[in-house]
């Protein structure tokens, strides 16, 4: 009769494989070398702050919203939607390339369980992130930011154009916030037909929450791994 | 941020040298598919080299634990950086495909087959346990691997062993 198969018996043989693992297995100096070299590169150009696009692009529209709304103060038609502006532009990628930061300074050395804990948090913060950006984006980068851009560069305050506020303005910002729940269902229906797309399937997943369900799921599992054999040990030593 | 080894560093290609075995075993448990499996390879030479200044710091830590815990951690999260386009040429060249090694494995092709099967079946992080069991850490590395306490990894390997026992039983070759 066979002897019932165990992982132990399977021990030796699973690092058996060590040796043909060895053998087979060849480093690519060169490869390596280069890859390196290209970690190095990036790790000395992530020091130079202006060096980022992003930077470059981010500091002058800083700059002339805060021009706009230093030369609007009191006008609150035209200071509201440029406040809006203003805190869109600071704040979402102010806040984009400090969690981009986080999660490239993750230490991999730590243990598995705290590590991806740590991973999958930074990830949600930055999926809720992107989301709130796109769908709050979708109202603040129309009307209010048609306000600005005509009083700003042309000096056209549309306020004073025929219609505008009754026909125009009020059932687009409408528009815009209907939008919000439109797309999260949209992505919910269309992100599942996409598999042949996988970055738009991302983003659909994104903006219809499934990963973040996905994330928080995990979070659980870990959670339940940790406490499963806590509670077990307590139990066989009671 | 500590800072970063000399990209010319040959001691850095030597520890990879040293535990490409356990970067392979790691990457092929985490990824099935062959051309995802050397990206994360690659992404697991990157966080190694990444975290190697930290090394020294650990005390009592085996350089192997260490390297396990690292290429663990970047299976497990599935990173992904933005590499992966030169699908030609990778850090590690693999001159075999997955039945060698197993072939090699003391004749016991067969019963290595159905242990992979069972090991795709785990989730991650039973699977990281299973694999540093199998790697011959004890309770008190895994549990340092892992984050856990000793007890904790103790009980878990206990009903695990268990459950694949019976697993094994359903899927064994001669059954």
């Amino acid at each position: 009769m066979k002897p019932e198969m165990n992982i132990d018996r399977l021990r030796d043989a699973w690092r058996a494989q060590d040796s043909a693992l060895q053998g087979h297995l060849k480093v690519n100096d060169r490869k390596l070398r280069e890859l390196m070299v290209a970690e190095h590169g990036k790790d000395l150009h992530r020091k130079g702050w202006l060096a980022n696009l992003e930077i470059i692009v981010w500091l002058p529209s800083v700059f002339l919203i805060t021009a706009f709304n230093a030369t609007h103060w009191g006008w609150w038609e035209f200071l509201i939607p440029g406040l809006l502006l203003q805190l869109w532009i600071t704040f979402i990628p102010f806040v984009s390339i400090r969690q981009r930061a986080k999660l490239r300074a993750v230490d991999f050395s730590q243990p598995v369980l705290s590590l991806q804990r740590e991973i999958e948090r930074l990830k949600m913060q930055r999926m809720t992130m992107l989301k709130w950006a796109f769908l709050i984006g979708q109202v603040i980068w129309y009307v209010p930011f048609l306000i600005v851009f005509f009083k700003g560069v042309f000096d056209v305050n549309l306020y004073l154009m025929p219609n505008w506020i009754e026909s125009f303005m009020w059932i687009n910002i409408a528009g815009g916030l209907a939008f919000i729940p439109i797309a999260v269902l949209l992505s919910r229906w269309l992100g599942p037909r996409l598999n042949a797309l996988p970055k738009f399937r991302a983003f659909t997943d994104n903006l219809a929450g499934r990963d973040m369900l996905a994330a928080q799921a995990f979070l659980e599992r870990v959670r339940q791994f940790e406490q499963d054999g806590e509670q077990g040990s307590k139990q066989d030593g009671g | 941020m500590p800072p970063l080894p000399h990209p010319d560093d040959t001691a850095f290609a030597a520890l990879v040298d040293t535990h490409k075995a356990i970067l392979y075993k790691v990457a092929h448990a985490y990824c099935r598919d062959p051309h995802a499996r050397r990206d994360l390879m690659q992404e697991m030479c990157i966080q190694l080299w990444r975290a190697l200044p930290s090394f020294d710091a650990e005390r009592g830590v085996k350089q192997s634990t260490w390297v396990t815990r690292i290429a663990m951690n970047v299976a497990i999260s599935g990173w992904r950086g933005e590499r992966g386009k030169d699908a030609h040429e990778t850090v590690l060249d693999i001159d075999l495909d997955e039945t060698v090694a197993a072939e090699d494995a003391g004749g016991r092709a067969d019963d290595m087959a159905v242990l992979r099967r069972i090991i795709d079946e785990l989730d991650e992080l039973n699977k990281a346990l299973v694999l540093l069991y199998l790697e011959g850490h004890d309770a008190s590395e895994i549990a340092a691997v892992l984050g856990l306490s000793a007890t904790n990894v103790t009980t878990r390997m206990t009903r695990l062993k268990q459950k694949l026992t019976a697993r094994f039983a359903e899927l064994e070759p001669d059954s």
